[in-house]
């Protein structure tokens, strides 16, 4: 089932959580809501499930499959909810906790005992926790209450599974585990998943799709690759990775070309490098442009060898080269090495400029 | 857990452990088991006959009646109103909100004697609705009515005050959970709400019936002392006790303490079920 968001504004007191939304979440796909904290991407979701009201406006809509459900209340919504915290009924055991969404269905509509059962032992092979059925929530470790947590959404035979920042309360190795497993639920059951995560990596690993949102509003959309390599503006690229922002002005003689420094001017551009797009080398290259900067730190403790350097005004710049790269320069710290960008992105007031530029 | 509780560097020393243990023993001894140790031998004091006899009474049988009666309709009426007020408060934010739970605490901060005169100059026939009361015959200080009203008072906030912090730190996600899922707005609160804090509901009523049993100041003003018609078991034992029938009164305060042990044995076993359900949602 296809989800799109038409002018959707939300307020809460004097604060605008959610200004003028408009995206779709195609049908089957795993959707990533990817911001920061306050960014209103909690609030989108909560409105999707119709767990809060939208504003009320003429032109603001919610459609699930084309049609309007704003006059939905949750339950009739068939949406699979899942919380952060995981919000298990406490004084239920695990089977019972499964079982609730088909115990409160109405009569006619309520399966057998025996049925039931089958589908609550069936979900609990699904989350590979058969044997936990007769414990209570308070006897599952993390992770554990998550994947029953999501069992007991999937009971319902949801047409849309809402995640709320569904590993944020797990630790590292947990998370990496647990999604990986929710990437291959997702590619066995097919259907439409959005979840809220402030983690970049987490979207950019799972999700078919992204929607960057900031301030209440989305910034970008699109696969994994599409805004990771093609970022449209300065807080995209800064929010799905860690970059180096060099500060510059749009050179009034040869328009068309940035020149980083001198930033007292008008016309000022960003020169956005992320630290595995540099090349360090021992002198000045002669084909490129280069700037010197000082080694002051060096970390080699695993995959790739992080290096901090200082230019001459004393602004940090990171680079991540491979241990082989790093062998191959011997750099230590105090050493003056030559750094010459692979790739670069530069953005004049927040957006894209394309042209040329000289360091 | 820590096995080597005096490698602690915060524990104090043998000696100030054995005086602070000593002293509590003595107040414990001095002003609840020896009172308690007292009621109970000068009520047998001429032997489980006399007791007996005493407690058989017919003014005393009524006034054990009476005060039952009171219990149990002013403990139900509270355990309704502190669950529907503790539920509106705990998961709704509204203006007011404060307020509200200030006042709830109201009758804790009154003396009970004044809540008693509350109701005189309310109900009696020189109060406010008085006059229209007497045109209609409808007694309610000096009698029954005005014995419960008093008592519904005086024991409002128990169930309340036991339930906010509970449902307040329990939140709304179970039930927002539930929403999705289907239920109702009775059936999230008959099968997720309301189990959540059994016990603690379990609890604020063992309370709130202790003090409806034990309640003086409030119901004497009202009672109108009427023997064998408006007068509970408090009121009962200080008037056999001020006609100097000092075993009769103390066989009726046993029977109260009686009731008070029994109650401190019920709240301590859900007290501490509710500790071992905090515990274990942690």
């Amino acid at each position: 089932m296809s989800i799109e968001v038409h002018h959707i504004n939300k307020s809460f007191k004097n604060f605008k959580a959610l200004n003028d939304i408009s995206t779709t979440f195609p049908d089957g796909k795993l959707t990533a809501l990817l911001g920061p904290s306050g960014s209103g991407k909690t609030t989108l979701l909560r409105l999707i499930a119709g767990l809060d009201v939208p504003d009320e406006s003429p032109e603001g809509k919610i459609l699930f499959n084309g049609i309007d459900v704003a006059q939905n209340s949750v339950g009739k919504r068939q949406v699979g909810f899942v919380f952060q915290h995981y919000a298990l009924f406490r004084h239920m055991t695990v089977f019972e906790n499964i079982a609730f969404g088909l115990r409160v269905k109405k009569k006619i509509e309520r399966p057998s005992e025996t049925e039931i059962k089958k589908t609550v032992h069936e979900l609990l092979t699904l989350v590979q926790l058969e044997s936990m059925a007769n414990r209570l929530p308070a006897q599952l470790s993390g992770g554990q209450r998550q994947r029953i947590a999501l069992a007991r959404a999937l009971a319902i035979k949801p047409k849309v599974l809402l995640l709320d920042e569904p590993f944020g309360a797990l630790d590292a190795k947990v998370r990496a585990e647990l999604r990986r497993w929710l990437r291959n639920l997702h590619n066995e059951l097919h259907f439409t998943s959005i979840f809220v995560t402030h983690d970049q990596e987490e979207a950019l690993e799972v999700a078919d799709r992204v929607v960057i949102m900031n301030q209440g509003k989305v910034e970008q959309e699109g696969s994994p690759d599409e805004v990771f390599h093609h970022p449209v503006n300065q807080f995209v690229m800064h929010f799905l990775g860690e970059v180096n922002v060099f500060h510059g002005r749009i050179d009034d003689q040869t328009p068309g070309r940035v020149v980083m420094g001198n930033t007292l001017q008008d016309n000022q551009a960003n020169l956005l490098i992320r630290p595995h797009d540099f090349e360090v080398s021992l002198s000045a290259p002669a084909d490129k442009q280069s700037l010197q900067a000082t080694v002051s730190h060096i970390q080699t403790a695993g995959p790739l060898v992080k290096i901090e350097f200082l230019d001459e005004k004393g602004n940090l710049i990171l680079v991540h080269l491979s241990h082989e790269d790093f062998r191959n320069i011997k750099a230590a710290p105090g050493d003056h090495l030559f750094l010459s960008p692979k790739q670069l992105k530069v953005y004049s007031e927040g957006a894209v400029w394309n042209g040329d530029y000289s360091i | 857990m820590d096995i080597h509780p005096h490698k602690n560097g915060i524990q104090p020393g043998i000696w100030v452990n054995l005086v602070i243990a000593l002293v509590c023993l003595l107040f414990i001894t001095a002003f609840l088991l020896l009172p308690l140790f007292i009621v109970f031998t000068e009520a047998f004091n001429e032997g489980v006959l006399v007791w007996l006899k005493s407690v058989g009474d017919e003014e005393t049988l009524a006034a054990f009646k009476l005060t039952l009666l009171v219990s149990a309709i002013a403990v139900p009426l509270n355990t309704v109103f502190g669950l529907a007020a503790s539920w509106a408060l705990a998961k709704f934010q509204f203006w007011g909100r404060n307020i509200i739970i200030t006042l709830i605490d109201l009758p804790f901060a009154v003396s009970p004697v004044v809540s008693g005169l509350i109701y005189v100059l309310l109900f009696g026939l020189h109060g406010w609705l008085g006059p229209w009361l007497d045109k209609y015959d409808i007694q309610i200080i000096f009698a029954v009515p005005g014995i419960v009203l008093a008592t519904i008072f005086v024991t409002f906030p128990f169930v309340a005050r036991e339930l906010i912090p509970l449902m307040t730190e329990q939140g709304t996600e179970e039930e927002q959970v539930a929403l999705t899922l289907g239920a109702t707005g009775w059936q999230t609160f008959w099968r997720v709400t309301l189990p959540n804090v059994k016990w603690g509901l379990i609890y604020g009523v063992i309370l709130s019936n202790a003090r409806a049993m034990g309640e003086f100041g409030a119901v004497s003003v009202v009672s109108g002392h009427i023997r064998g018609i408006t007068n509970t078991l408090p009121l009962q034992a200080e008037i056999l006790y001020n006609e100097y029938y000092f075993t009769a009164a103390f066989a009726v305060a046993s029977l109260l303490s009686f009731l008070a042990v029994i109650t401190l044995i019920l709240k301590s076993l859900a007290e501490w079920n509710t500790q071992r359900i905090l515990r274990s949602s942690k």
